[in-house]
C-alpha cells in the first residue's frame, strides 16, 4: 500500500499541488494529501469526485478526471513494464 | 503331297484366319489400349484443372480467410495491428550492437505505451471504468524511458 502512494507521489504529486494552488487560490498541503492518500487506499473515481466536492465544488469533476487519466497511464505503463 | 495339301489348305484358311483373328486380336488390344490411353489422358487432363482449381483455396487458406471476414473481423483488425518483435538474441544474430538492441527496446516499449494511451478512454464514464492494475503500480518507479504526460496529450502537469 506504501508502494503505491511512493511510486503515484512522485508522479502526480507536483500536478495535483498545482491543480489545488488553481482551484483553491493558495497551496493547500492537506488537500494534495488527502487526495493522495485516496488512492493509497484504491479509490474509485466516483467515490473521489463525491469526497472532494465539498472543497472544490463543480471543479471536483473535471480535476478527478484529468487526475484519473494520470493515474491510468501510469497503471498503464506499469502493466507493459510488468510484462517486459 | 496329297495330306500336306490337304493339310495346307485345311490349315491355310485356319491359318489365315487365325493369322487374321490374331491382328484382330492385336488391332483391338491397341484400340483398347489407345482407348485407355485416352481414357488416361481425359483423367490426366481434363478433371485435373477442374478438381485441382476448388482444392487450391482450401489449401491454401482462402476459404478460411472468406470464412473470417464473415465471422470475425474484429480478430482480423486485431491481427494486423500486432507488430513483430525480435528477442534480444535475435537482434544480436545480426549484428546489432548492444546499444542499438538497448535502443530498439526503449523504442519498442514507447511504441506499446503510446498504443496503450491512445487506448485511454476520453469519455468519463469509460474512462472511470478502466481497471487500475494497483498491485502492479505499487511496483514501479518512474523511468528514464516514460513518455512524458505532455507527449501522451495529458494534461498539463
Amino acid at each position: 500500500m506504501d508502494n503505491v502512494q511512493e511510486s503515484l507521489e512522485e508522479t502526480l504529486r507536483p500536478w495535483i499541488t498545482k491543480k489545488m494552488q488553481e482551484y483553491l487560490g493558495e497551496e493547500n498541503p492537506g488537500m494534495v494529501e488527502f487526495v493522495l492518500n485516496k488512492l493509497t487506499a484504491r479509490i474509485a473515481p466516483q467515490a473521489l469526485v463525491t469526497s472532494l466536492a465539498a472543497a472544490l465544488d463543480r471543479e471536483a469533476e473535471s480535476f478527478v478526471q484529468k487526475l484519473w487519466r494520470m493515474v491510468v497511464f501510469e497503471s498503464e505503463r506499469a502493466r507493459i513494464l510488468a510484462s517486459d | 503331297m496329297y495330306i500336306g495339301s490337304v493339310i495346307s489348305r485345311s490349315l491355310g484358311p485356319a491359318a489365315v484366319s487365325w493369322a487374321d483373328a490374331s491382328t484382330e486380336a492385336a488391332a483391338a488390344e491397341t484400340a483398347r489400349k489407345a482407348m485407355i490411353g485416352q481414357a488416361k489422358l481425359a483423367l490426366g487432363t481434363r478433371p485435373a484443372p477442374t478438381t485441382a482449381a476448388p482444392k487450391r483455396p482450401a489449401v491454401f487458406g482462402t476459404a478460411a480467410e472468406a470464412d473470417d471476414d464473415e465471422t470475425d473481423g474484429s480478430q482480423r483488425k486485431k491481427r494486423a495491428l500486432i507488430p513483430i518483435e525480435y528477442s534480444e538474441e535475435e537482434l544480436a544474430s545480426v549484428g546489432l550492437s548492444r546499444d542499438e538492441i538497448l535502443a530498439r527496446k526503449q523504442e519498442e516499449r514507447r511504441r506499446r505505451l503510446q498504443a496503450a494511451v491512445d487506448a485511454i478512454p476520453t469519455q468519463r464514464d469509460a474512462l472511470f471504468a478502466v481497471p487500475i492494475h494497483w498491485d502492479l503500480l505499487s511496483k514501479v518507479r518512474p523511468a528514464a524511458w516514460c513518455i512524458s504526460h505532455h507527449e501522451a496529450g495529458l494534461p498539463d502537469r
